[in-house]
């Protein structure tokens, strides 16, 4: 009994610490250094699933880019029932990438062909609409 | 033990647990020593509602100055902003103005091996980060002496500048300080700009030209970002030259090139006062 209490504790522990910690800037740090790997960090952008409202099953940002420079584009979404479906967008809006087919790809890395701005878009699990414990997230990184 | 006792138990480490992850949060961001709100403001909110769903990403200082380095721009002696100069600037508005400007300087001076200077420019970029309580990009990786240490490895340096580069970034998006953000921008757009025109001005070089007018993209995001705060004077002045330098980069992007020569030599001169005047403001 003593253990099943113990256990139980801090496996609640465990849970709220992994909520409370979803977009806190720890996370965020910790998951660009793992995931950039040899490119070098160029920005962040990340907000709580709550912050979009209820409705809103896909969100999409903008990012700037320049021609024939490589960048890595990282999925830094936690907190989900399921890997967040993303997709990545040129400068004309022609669809460059999707891990639709496999979601375990995390991040995708391109050349750009012309300076501008790309796009990236998030599709929310509708499990999770309501979750308050989900971040939206994602990172830039270059070479 | 009791089942009081039990639950009391619980209590003590679910609240440690709870506890420790809010502190966590507030001791990297720096919240706890400089007392600044770290709710996102109405006026942040209205600005993210206006442009998509996140705050739009700026690139990186440090790569726009890469870019450059890459399209052929060399070093000039004494072109950047005197680092020794980052101990006059008073205003939250200057310093964070000049810590964009700074944070050019040091990637240029670093990227074109001149390792001394890079050192100065770490040294003023702490010294205006401190100066608007942003001690904490500094502090949490033990960042001076790393840099110092690593003087003449380039990549190592380059490695240092992106740490404090993510930072920066991420403390000022989890506190919501993006008017510091946008400045610090600014700042860093105008020196690359400045850098870049001072060196076209004697010698056209077609590849540093055509990552100037790159540039065009980036300055018509940040004069939509600023806009948010123009009720503030001197937010309004600045939207208003970076507008006129938009103005030019336009005619200069395109395609009728009889008048390019002329707004060239308009761009340099409105450049350079603007940048100047920025330095020269406390």
């Amino acid at each position: 009994m003593k253990k099943i209490f113990f256990i139980l504790t801090i496996a609640i522990a465990s849970f709220g610490q992994s909520v409370f910690a979803q977009c806190s800037d720890k996370t965020i740090k910790k998951l660009c250094k793992e995931g950039l790997g040899t490119y070098i960090f160029e920005s962040a952008a990340f907000k709580p699933l709550t912050a979009f409202g209820a409705k809103k099953n896909v969100v999409e940002a903008a990012f700037s880019v320049y021609s024939q420079e490589s960048y890595r584009v990282l999925n830094l979404c936690q907190g989900f029932s399921d890997v967040v479906e993303f997709a990545i967008y040129d400068t004309d809006h022609n669809l460059l990438f999707s891990n639709k087919s496999d979601k375990s790809v995390k991040f995708y890395d391109f050349v750009a062909q012309k300076s501008g701005d790309f796009t990236i878009e998030f599709k929310i699990p509708s499990a999770d609409m309501k979750s308050s414990s989900c971040c939206v997230a994602f990172a830039i990184g270059y070479k | 033990m009791n089942f009081k006792s039990r639950l009391a138990t619980a209590g003590i480490i679910l609240s440690v647990a709870f506890g420790c992850n809010q502190n966590t949060d507030k001791d990297t961001s720096g919240l706890d020593s400089t007392g600044a709100d770290s709710s996102m403001t109405a006026r942040d909110a209205e600005a993210e509602t206006k442009t998509q769903d996140f705050i739009q990403s700026l690139p990186s200082p440090i790569h726009v100055a890469r870019i450059f380095q890459r399209a052929g721009l060399k070093y000039i002696s004494g072109i950047t902003n005197p680092a020794a100069n980052s101990s006059k600037y008073m205003s939250p508005y200057s310093k964070s103005i000049n810590l964009g400007m700074y944070t050019t300087d040091l990637a240029y001076c670093t990227f074109n091996d001149q390792s001394q200077e890079a050192i100065s420019y770490f040294k003023a970029v702490k010294t205006l980060t401190d100066g608007l309580n942003l001690t904490s990009i500094f502090e949490s990786t033990n960042m001076v002496p790393r840099f110092e240490q690593n003087i003449g490895n380039k990549d190592s340096l380059v490695t240092l500048m992106a740490t404090m580069s993510m930072e920066s970034d991420i403390l000022l998006k989890q506190t919501s300080r993006l008017d510091i953000a946008y400045l610090s921008f600014a700042g860093a757009w105008i020196e690359s700009a400045y850098i870049a025109t001072q060196m076209l001005k004697n010698k056209r070089n077609p590849d540093i030209l055509k990552r100037l007018l790159d540039q065009n993209n980036s300055l018509g995001k940040l004069i939509a970002l600023l806009k948010e705060y123009d009720d503030k004077q001197e937010f309004g002045a600045l939207i208003t030259s970076l507008s006129d330098i938009k103005t030019s980069l336009d005619v200069l992007n395109s395609e009728n090139t009889t008048t390019h020569e002329e707004e060239f030599k308009k761009l340099v001169s409105k450049v350079e006062k603007l940048r100047n005047d920025r330095v020269n403001d406390n």
